[in-house]
């Protein structure tokens, strides 16, 4: 039972996956049956995640997984999800529980749906879909490049662990190739929405090749998240850099697999200023909930190393300000709420 | 007042101070004006947030605590780190600074001293003149000598010599450089440690740090004689003076393991949480 869990996690994060691309392709056609079986998916895949409440470590994503699967199908939030429960499934069973952890999850999972529902809004605008690809392209190649480092550059995988240093060029490879396509892609994409003037697509072409690079990226991505476990797996599971690399492929998959549903749909449906509106709730949420991360941060570091002041609070104490500057700002909105995601995200893994 | 309340500043204001409490931007340690000018920006952040509504006030009070509470621990508190083997005691401490810079030692209340490590990393302190034995894990602090003592990690000393005596009343001691202790009937003192011990023009010396060929330069007293020699971990008794019947010998080394700690005394910290929740209940309380 206990060493089927990763694999039911590993299960429970595709499943999330698939859900965020079911939901991305239900919003942009306006389907409400499909967007509830994208809910539907998203609730039966987390319900399992929460065998892992046990493990210390993973309590804190599998509070992420379900927070952003009792959210709503929201595409990203979905995506994210997916790699937050490939990651619970995944990190060493050793570890110390923390509430304060456990909210950070819960307000990462908010702060994607807001940072979704934003991105969303954008688009429900009447704005074309290409800038919101051309980014997660972008951030799919930063996510590769973190994961491969400089070895990329010689097609390669090196993974050093305690057991040893480990060369794997199959891994290499594939992630060298879902960096290309991603860089293809993102590149495409950003030239076309550059180029659009009055007409919203400049030219039919590169947005076809953007879009083909980028589902191209996204397999490339997933094989490589296979390769990479196949590497770093042990006789006792990858260790927590392995697995944090596994997470992070299944990331930069499901985030160009929610964005190209909406390139491919004539134009988004959805209320833009519902959507908006929904997404400032969301944001005032994140603050409130990181805030009492904050505190909870600040009484476990006095008990436990004698100091309100530990990393954990000043990182949540960050994202909270962020937070709250998202939630102030009616311009650049969108970049401030992912700039709050990634601020939490931070707090979470550090 | 009404262009520094604009959202567009307050949001601004709020990233900048966002990113500079940060722990992985570390701008305290840019320039010594930046806490300055933080403190400033902190105190138009809390302008910048009165306005008439109560929920806002609420969010301007308890910013405002928190600001305090955080400015005076970095001016007031005392934090830093104290290192210690098993069985040494100390009433000092070394303090550190809010940009993380060392400031020296600074007196603890009372004198502290290490008397067990476990293995799970829990250590008993004695305090209060031996009086109270408090015990730190690595999941729960304690208060010791007016100071939150907690966070307990292993740190490396230095080198503990093991020591043999055979040939006559023998005996067995792990000792440090500069240590006197009673090995059989000789008073051993540990003069000189050599890690990668060498000779060049009749002056022993070391090559390096590294621990290559371990040697030492001992002073051997039994009553009123007294020598001087040299142990060899390689060469075990190759050097016996003349009139000394013993054979010591340089059986291992070993590192000398003890605990640092982490030491601190935040007297706003309560005041700190205050604030945070008056925030979180103002932002609650605000207009959805």
């Amino acid at each position: 039972m206990v060493s089927a869990l990763p694999l039911l996690a590993v299960a429970c994060g595709l499943a999330l996956s698939a859900s965020s691309v079911v939901a991305a392709v239900a919003a942009a056609e306006g389907n409400r049956r499909r967007r509830q079986l994208a809910r539907t998916i998203a609730i039966v895949a987390a319900v399992p995640l929460l065998a892992l409440v046990t493990r210390p470590s993973a309590q804190p994503l599998v509070a992420l997984a379900v927070v952003a699967a009792l959210g709503g199908p929201q595409p990203l939030a979905l995506a994210l999800a997916g790699a937050a429960a490939v990651l619970a499934g995944l990190v060493p069973m050793a570890g110390v529980s923390s509430l304060a952890l456990v909210l950070t999850g819960a307000a990462a999972a908010l702060g994607a749906h807001a940072l979704g529902r934003s991105a969303w809004s954008h688009l429900a605008a009447g704005r074309d879909g290409t800038w919101t690809s051309s980014v997660a392209g972008a951030g799919t190649c930063g996510l590769v490049l973190a994961v491969s480092g400089n070895d990329i550059l010689r097609w390669d995988y090196v993974f050093a662990s305690t057991r040893g240093r480990v060369d794997a060029g199959d891994a290499g490879l594939v992630l060298a190739l879902a960096l290309l396509s991603a860089l293809g892609g993102a590149l495409l994409l950003g030239a076309d929405a550059l180029a659009a003037t009055d007409a919203t697509v400049a030219s039919p072409l590169a947005r076809r090749l953007g879009r083909c690079a980028l589902l191209l990226a996204a397999g490339f991505a997933l094989i490589a998240a296979g390769l990479v476990l196949r590497v770093t797996g042990g006789p006792d599971g990858p260790p927590l850099s392995g697995a944090r690399h596994a997470a992070a492929l299944v990331a930069a998959a499901g985030l160009i697999a929610c964005t190209v549903p909406a390139l491919l749909a004539e134009g988004a449906c959805g209320d833009a200023l519902e959507e908006e509106q929904q997404a400032t709730l969301l944001s005032r949420l994140v603050v409130v909930v990181t805030l009492l991360a904050v505190l909870a941060a600040g009484v476990e570091g006095w008990r436990r190393a004698g100091t309100y002041l530990t990393p954990l609070t000043q990182r949540l104490l960050s994202a909270a300000l962020v937070g709250f500057a998202a939630s102030e700002t009616t311009r650049l909105r969108t970049l401030a709420r992912a700039l709050t995601l990634g601020a939490l995200a931070v707090a979470l893994l550090a | 007042m009404t262009k520094l309340g604009a959202p567009a500043v307050v949001a601004a204001m709020a990233l900048l101070l966002g990113l500079a409490a940060s722990p992985d931007l570390p701008v305290l340690g840019w320039h010594p004006a930046v806490g300055g000018v933080l403190a400033g920006l902190a105190a138009l952040f809390v302008v910048s947030l009165v306005d008439r509504r109560t929920p806002r006030r609420l969010v301007a009070l308890g910013a405002a605590t928190l600001a305090l509470a955080l400015a005076h621990d970095a001016l007031r508190g005392e934090r830093g780190s104290l290192t210690l083997s098993e069985g040494q005691g100390t009433r000092t401490f070394e303090e550190d600074g809010a940009d993380g810079r060392p400031l020296g030692l600074h007196p603890l209340g009372d004198a502290v001293v290490l008397e067990e490590r476990r293995p799970d990393g829990t250590v008993t302190l004695l305090a209060e003149d031996a009086a109270r034995r408090v015990e730190v894990s690595p999941r729960r602090a304690a208060s010791v000598a007016g100071y939150r003592v907690g966070d307990p990690r292993r740190a490396t000393l230095g080198t503990r010599l093991r020591l043999r005596v055979t040939g006559g009343a023998s005996g067995e001691a792990s000792m440090r450089e500069g240590d006197k202790a009673r090995i059989g009937d000789l008073d051993v003192t540990v003069e000189q440690y050599f890690p990668d011990f060498a000779v060049e023009n009749n002056q022993p010396f070391s090559r390096s740090d590294e621990p290559r060929n371990p040697a030492a330069l001992l002073r051997v007293q039994r009553g009123a004689s007294s020598w001087r020699l040299f142990v060899i971990r390689a060469a075990p008794g190759i050097h016996r003076p003349e009139g000394l019947d013993r054979t010591l010998a340089l059986a291992d080394i070993v590192p000398d393991e003890g605990v640092t700690l982490s030491v601190a005394r935040e007297p706003a910290a309560l005041l700190a949480g205050l604030g945070v929740l008056v925030v979180a209940v103002g932002v609650a309380w605000s207009r959805w």
